[in-house]
C-alpha cells in the first residue's frame, strides 16, 4: 500500500489535483447560481449576477476545497486518502445543505463542480481499496449512487413524507392506517392485481410465441413481424385506447357491423321483427384495459425474449438431440429452461408495467378503478389528498417489489450462460409440432388484429369525425402541419425529438452501468442501487411528476420549469428498461471472459469497452431505441412538469383529446408512430444488427 | 480545449446581450384551465396587445391546483385563468393567492365580483357555465324513447344504462351536480335521487367533460355535464340536444386569480384587467366556447344557454366550495351510492 502510494505521488500531477484544477476553471467561467429563465433568456446582469465571484455565496466552500486539493499539503500524511475522501464528500454534502438553508439555487457550474468533487471522492475511495482499488468502477458506482439518491430517493421521500405529516407539519402516523383501511381501497387493490397478473400472463405468452415465430419458425415474416411487434410501443398513450373505442366502442365499427346484420331491420332479421343485437359498451372496464395493456406490453416482452431466443447456443440443442432426446424433450428440458430468466423478466416487467399503467385505464377504465388512476385522482381530483395518494402509492410499490422478489427466487442461482469464450456452432433443432402450431397461429392472428387497429388509427386522421361524419378530409393534417414552423404541432414535435434524443443514450448508459455493477461487482450499497432502480420503475408516472415538482421547485436544486427536469425524469423513469435488458444479457455472458481480460492486466475501462460493450451491443441498441421511444410517448410523468416552452407531443395530444379533437389527436399520433418507426429502422440500418445475434 | 473554455463565457454574454435586445416588454406566465384553444387565443391576444412575452400552460383545474400547491414555496405561474371556482376557492383559503381588486370589477355582475370562499377578492368570476345534460338525438330516435326534460326524467327505468356522468371522486363537474342536488332537495332526498340515478348510469367517467363527448359520439345516449362543453361538441356537427333541466339547476363560475408572490405581478394585474374587460371576455366565443361572460357589457354568444332562460338555484359557493362539506358529500357518495348493484 505504502509503496504504491509513493510511486503514484512521484507522478507529475495527482489525478485528484487535476480534477481540482478543472473545478477551479468551472468556478471562474460558468455561472454558479441557477438562472431563473435559463441561459438564453436571461439578461446580461442576471447572468453576471449568477457568477460565483459576483457575490458572497456557497461557492466559497468549493473554491476553498479545490485550492486545498490542488496543493494537497497533507499528501505525505499516513491517512491522506481517508482525509481526501472525507473532505470531498463532506464538501459535496455541505454545499447542497448550505445552499438549501440559504435558499440559493445551484446552477451549471455548481453541478459541474459537485461532479468533480465526486470524482475526487471516488479516486480516494479506490485508493482505500474499494472494488479492488479500481478507480473507474468506483467512480461509476459513486456517480450512480449519488444520482439515484438525488433524483429517485429524495423526490420520492418528499411525497411519502406527506403520509406522515399534515400540511401544517403535524406528525400523524395514524393517517396511513386510516387511509389504507378506508372504503374501497381493498377493491381497487384487487382490481389492480387481477389485471396485472392476467396481463402479465397474456403478454408474456404472446411475446414468447412471437419471438419463437420470428426467430425459429419462419424468416419470411421477419420484417413485417418486427414492425408489428414494435407498433404498440411506438404508439403514444391514448391512441391505442382511442382506436379500440373506434373499433370496439358502443358506436364503433364492430357494433355497427353487427347491428347492420342482426340489429333492428338488419340484413338477417326479417322486416318487422325485433333484431336481437343491441349496442353495448363492453369495451369499458376490465376487458378494455386488459386488451389495451396486452397490446402495449407484449412488445416489451417480445423485445426481451427475442434477444434471449436468438442468443441461445445451438450447440446445446444439438448436444441434446445427439444424445437421443426428442425435439419435444429438447425444447422442454433444454431450450425452455434457458429462456427462463428471460420469461421471468418479461413477466415481471409486464406485471409492473400493468400496475403502474395510467393511460389505458384512464381512457378505457369505465368503473374499473385501479391503483394508478386512483392515485392520480387523489391528487388532482375533487379531493386533493396527498396522504391518500401516497398511501396508495406505497401499496402499489410494495406489490411491484413483491413481484420483483418472486422473480428473483424463480430464476434462482442457476447459470444460464451460453455465450462463452468457447466456439459455438451447429444448427437449431426444429421445435415440437405443438409449439410450432400454437406460436404460428397466435402470431398470425395477432398480426391481423394489429393491422386492423392501426388501419383505423391511420384512417381516423383522414375523416372529419369518426363515428359521426366519415367524409374524407385533410383538415386535421393541415391544421397541425401546414401552418408553418412555429405553429400547430411543430414546436412540440421538435421539442419531443430533441428531448428524447438527448435522454436516450444517457438512459441506456445509466441502465447498463447499473446492470453491470449490480450483477458483476460486490460492494456496499449494492442492494440500495438495485432497489432504488426498481422503485423508479414501479412508481406510476404521475407520482414521479408530483414528487419532482415538490422536490425540485426550491433551492438548492431548482430545475422545475426547465427542459433539464423533463430530460432527467425521462432518464430515471425509463432507466430500468436498460437495467433489465442489461441484466438479461449479462446473465448469459460468461464472467470468465472479463476475468481473462482483467488478469491479462487490461484496465477495467478497457475491459468494458473491448469485451463487455461489444457483447452487450444488442442490449445497448435495444435500450437506446426503447428509451428514445419511451421518452417520446411518456405522458403521466411530465404532465406536471411541462411549461409553455417545453410542451411535448404527448401533452399536446392530451390537450387535443381533452378538447374533443379526436381527429387531430389521432393524426398527430400517426405522425409520431411513423417518425418513431423510421428512427428505429434507421438506427438498425446504421448500427447494424448485433453480431452475436444469430438470427 | 482551454481556449474553448475561455471563449465560451464570452459567447454566452454576447448571446445574452442579443436576446435581451429582442426581448418584449416583460413576461407573464398563465396557468390556464379553460378550453385549450381559448387559452391559446387569450394568451396570444393579450401578448400582442401589451407586448408581453406570454407563456401559457394548460391543465385541468384539479391538476393546476395540485401544481400551484406543490410550487407554493416558489411560484412559477403568475395568473390562473379559468377552470371551475372551487379549486380557486381552496387556493385562496390556503393562502396561495393574491388579493386584487381590479378597476374592471364595476363592469362585472355583482355575484361574480368576489365569489370565492375567502371573501378577500382572491378570485373573480370570468364566466358562468350551466349544469345540465345532453341527448344524442340519433340514438333517441332509434330507441323510440321520449326526450328527457327534467332531472326527474333521468331516473325513469327506460333510460337504464343510457346515462353517463363523471365520478365525483375524480371530477369537479360531478361534484357540482352532487352539490346542486343537495341544495335543491336537501341531502337525504338528493342521495335518494342519486341512488336511483345510479341504477340508470351506464358508466361513471373520470373526467367531467367526457359524458358530453361520449354522448356526441354515440357512446352513451345521455351525458350529464356543463352545457358549454356540450355546445362545443354540437358545434362540430354531432347530433346533440342540450337540455337545461326543468326543476332548475346549478352552475359553475370560471375563476380568475393571481398567484401570491407572482414573479410578474404588474403584468398579472394587467392581464386580469384585460380578461375582465368586454374585449377579453368576447375572445371565448371566437373559438366556440359558449360560456356566459360575467362582464355586463360583453355580448352573450347566440349559441350560449342564457341564464334568464333557465331556473338557476342560488348556489352557495362558500359552503359547498369548502373542504369539509366537500369531503363529507363525496365520501357519502362513495360509501352509499357507488357500491350499489346496477
Amino acid at each position: 500500500m505504502k509503496q504504491t502510494q509513493n510511486t503514484r505521488s512521484s507522478h507529475p500531477i495527482d489525478p485528484r489535483s487535476k480534477w481540482a484544477l478543472w473545478g477551479l476553471l468551472a468556478w471562474a467561467i460558468i455561472p454558479w447560481k441557477g438562472l431563473e429563465y435559463g441561459l438564453f433568456e436571461s439578461s446580461f446582469s442576471e447572468i453576471l449576477h449568477a457568477y460565483a465571484w459576483s457575490s458572497l455565496n456557497t461557492s466559497v466552500l468549493s473554491l476553498l476545497v479545490f485550492v486545498l486539493f490542488l496543493l494537497r499539503p497533507w499528501r505525505s500524511l499516513p491517512k491522506a486518502n481517508l482525509l481526501d475522501a472525507v473532505l470531498s464528500l463532506g464538501t459535496f454534502v455541505g454545499i447542497i445543505f448550505t445552499a438549501a438553508v440559504l435558499k440559493e439555487s445551484l446552477g451549471y457550474s455548481a453541478a459541474i463542480q459537485l461532479t468533480f468533487l465526486l470524482f475526487i471522492f471516488s479516486l480516494a475511495l479506490a485508493r482505500l481499496g474499494f472494488i479492488q482499488g479500481d478507480p473507474f468502477m468506483t467512480t461509476a458506482i459513486v456517480v450512480i449512487m449519488a444520482s439515484i439518491t438525488i433524483f429517485v430517493l429524495f423526490p420520492i421521500s418528499t411525497v411519502f413524507s406527506k403520509v406522515l405529516y399534515l400540511e401544517d407539519g403535524t406528525f400523524t402516523p395514524m393517517a396511513f392506517i386510516k387511509n389504507i383501511t378506508s372504503f374501497g381501497v381493498g377493491r381497487t387493490l384487487m382490481n389492480s392485481l387481477l389485471l396485472a397478473v392476467t396481463v402479465g400472463l397474456s403478454s408474456t405468452f404472446l411475446g414468447l410465441c412471437f419471438s419463437l415465430f420470428t426467430v425459429r419458425i419462419t424468416k419470411r415474416f421477419k420484417g413485417v413481424a418486427r414492425i408489428f411487434s414494435m407498433l404498440p410501443i411506438v404508439t403514444p398513450p391514448f391512441v391505442i385506447g382511442l382506436s379500440l373505442i373506434l373499433i370496439f366502442g358502443r358506436n364503433g365499427t364492430i357494433n355497427d357491423g353487427l347491428l347492420a346484420l342482426f340489429g333492428n331491420g338488419g340484413l338477417f332479421i326479417p322486416s318487422g321483427s325485433e333484431g336481437w343485437f343491441h349496442r353495448s359498451a363492453y369495451i369499458y372496464g376490465f376487458w378494455g384495459i386488459f386488451l389495451a395493456q396486452t397490446l402495449s406490453f407484449t412488445p416489451i416482452c417480445f423485445m426481451l425474449l427475442v434477444g434471449m431466443v436468438s442468443t441461445i447456443n445451438p450447440a446445446v440443442e444439438e448436444a441434446s438431440v445427439t444424445m437421443r432426446a426428442s425435439n419435444a424433450q429438447t425444447f422442454y428440458h433444454v431450450t425452455f429452461p434457458l429462456l427462463r430468466p428471460g420469461i421471468a423478466n418479461a413477466y415481471l416487467l409486464a406485471v409492473i408495467s400493468s400496475l403502474a399503467d395510467f393511460g389505458n385505464p384512464m381512457v378505457l377504465g369505465g368503473d374499473y378503478d385501479v391503483l394508478a388512476t386512483e392515485i392520480y385522482f387523489s391528487i388532482v381530483g375533487a379531493q386533493l389528498d396527498y396522504a391518500r395518494a401516497a398511501t396508495l402509492g406505497i401499496l402499489l410499490l410494495s406489490f411491484s417489489l413483491l413481484a420483483f422478489v418472486i422473480q428473483r427466487q424463480w430464476i434462482g442461482k442457476k447459470s444460464y450462460v451460453t455465450v462463452t469464450g468457447k466456439g459455438s456452432g451447429g444448427y437449431f433443432q426444429p421445435l415440437p409440432a405443438l409449439v410450432r402450431r400454437v406460436a404460428t397461429t397466435v402470431s398470425l392472428s395477432w398480426m391481423a388484429f394489429t393491422a386492423v387497429l392501426y388501419g383505423s388509427i391511420l384512417l381516423g386522421g383522414f375523416v372529419v369525425n369518426w363515428g359521426a361524419n366519415y367524409t374524407p378530409t385533410l383538415a386535421h393534417y393541415e391544421e397541425l402541419w401546414a401552418r408553418g414552423i412555429g405553429y400547430g404541432a411543430w414546436p412540440s414535435y421538435i421539442t419531443t425529438l430533441k428531448f428524447a434524443a438527448i435522454g436516450a443514450p444517457l438512459t441506456a448508459l445509466m441502465g447498463l452501468m447499473i446492470a453491470y455493477v449490480t450483477t458483476r461487482k460486490r460492494f456496499v450499497g449494492r442492494g440500495v442501487v438495485d432497489f432504488s432502480a426498481m422503485i423508479s420503475f414501479a412508481i406510476p408516472g404521475t407520482v414521479i411528476g408530483i414528487s419532482y415538482v415538490l422536490a425540485f421547485n426550491t433551492a438548492p436544486i431548482l430545475i422545475n420549469g426547465t427542459a433539464i427536469i423533463i430530460i432527467i425524469s425521462f432518464i430515471f423513469k425509463n432507466m430500468p428498461v436498460g437495467i433489465r435488458s442489461g441484466i438479461s444479457a449479462l446473465s448469459q455472458i460468461d464472467k470468465s471472459l472479463e476475468e481473462a481480460s482483467l488478469t491479462q492486466r487490461a484496465s477495467s475501462i478497457r475491459t468494458i469497452f473491448t469485451i463487455v460493450l461489444p457483447l452487450l451491443r444488442p442490449a445497448m441498441i435495444s435500450a437506446i431505441v426503447f428509451s428514445f421511444v419511451k421518452s417520446m410517448t411518456t405522458v403521466s410523468a411530465i404532465i406536471f412538469l411541462v411549461t409553455a416552452d417545453t410542451q411535448v407531443a404527448t401533452t399536446y395530444i392530451m390537450g387535443r383529446v381533452e378538447d374533443g379533437d379526436y381527429g387531430q389527436a389521432i393524426s398527430y399520433g400517426s405522425v409520431l408512430i411513423v417518425t418513431m418507426l423510421l428512427v428505429i429502422l434507421l438506427v438498425e440500418k446504421l448500427v447494424g444488427r448485433s453480431r452475436i445475434e444469430r438470427a | 480545449m482551454k481556449r474553448l473554455l475561455l471563449i465560451l463565457p464570452l459567447a454566452v454574454i454576447t448571446l445574452a446581450g442579443i436576446t435581451q435586445a429582442v426581448q418584449a416588454e416583460g413576461r407573464l406566465t398563465i396557468y390556464c384551465s379553460a378550453q385549450g384553444d381559448w387559452c391559446q387565443k387569450a394568451a396570444e391576444t393579450f401578448g400582442k396587445k401589451y407586448d408581453v412575452k406570454v407563456a401559457m400552460t394548460r391543465n385541468g383545474s384539479g391538476s393546476t391546483y395540485a401544481k400551484i400547491l406543490a410550487e407554493k414555496e416558489n411560484p412559477r405561474g403568475d395568473v390562473w385563468y379559468g377552470g371551475t371556482l372551487d379549486p380557486h376557492s381552496q387556493a385562496g383559503v390556503n393562502g396561495l393567492l393574491e388579493s386584487y381588486k381590479s378597476p374592471a370589477l364595476d363592469k362585472i355582475a355583482e355575484p361574480y365580483q368576489n365569489p370565492a370562499a375567502s371573501k378577500k377578492n382572491h378570485s373573480t368570476g370570468v364566466y358562468v357555465g350551466i349544469l345540465g345534460f345532453s341527448v344524442n338525438t340519433d340514438m333517441l330516435k332509434d330507441s323510440g324513447l321520449e326526450m328527457p326534460k327534467c332531472w326527474a326524467d333521468l331516473i325513469k327505468p327506460e333510460y337504464k344504462g343510457m346515462i353517463q356522468i363523471a365520478s365525483p371522486q375524480s371530477s369537479g363537474t360531478a361534484y357540482t351536480a352532487l352539490a346542486t342536488f343537495t341544495q335543491m332537495w336537501g341531502e337525504e332526498k338528493a342521495f335518494e335521487y342519486l341512488k336511483k340515478l345510479h341504477a340508470n348510469v351506464g358508466q361513471y367517467t373520470k373526467s367531467g367533460s367526457a359524458p358530453g363527448k361520449n354522448a356526441a359520439r354515440g357512446e352513451t345516449m345521455i351525458g350529464i355535464g356543463f352545457l358549454h362543453d356540450h355546445g362545443k361538441e354540437k358545434g362540430k356537427g354531432f347530433p346533440l340536444e342540450l337540455v337545461a333541466p326543468c326543476e332548475g339547476t346549478g352552475y359553475e363560475i370560471g375563476g380568475l386569480s393571481i398567484m401570491k408572490g407572482a414573479r410578474n405581478m404588474d403584468n398579472a394585474k394587467k392581464f386580469v384587467d384585460w380578461a375582465l374587460s368586454k374585449e377579453g371576455m368576447e375572445v371565448a366565443a371566437t373559438v366556440q366556447s359558449f360560456q356566459v361572460p360575467t362582464n355586463i357589457e360583453a355580448a352573450i354568444p347566440a349559441e350560449a344557454i342564457k341564464p334568464e332562460d333557465v331556473t338557476l338555484i342560488d348556489y352557495d359557493f362558500v359552503t359547498y366550495g369548502g373542504e369539509e362539506t366537500r369531503k363529507a358529500l363525496i365520501s357519502r357518495w362513495v360509501e352509499q351510492v357507488k357500491p350499489l348493484k346496477r
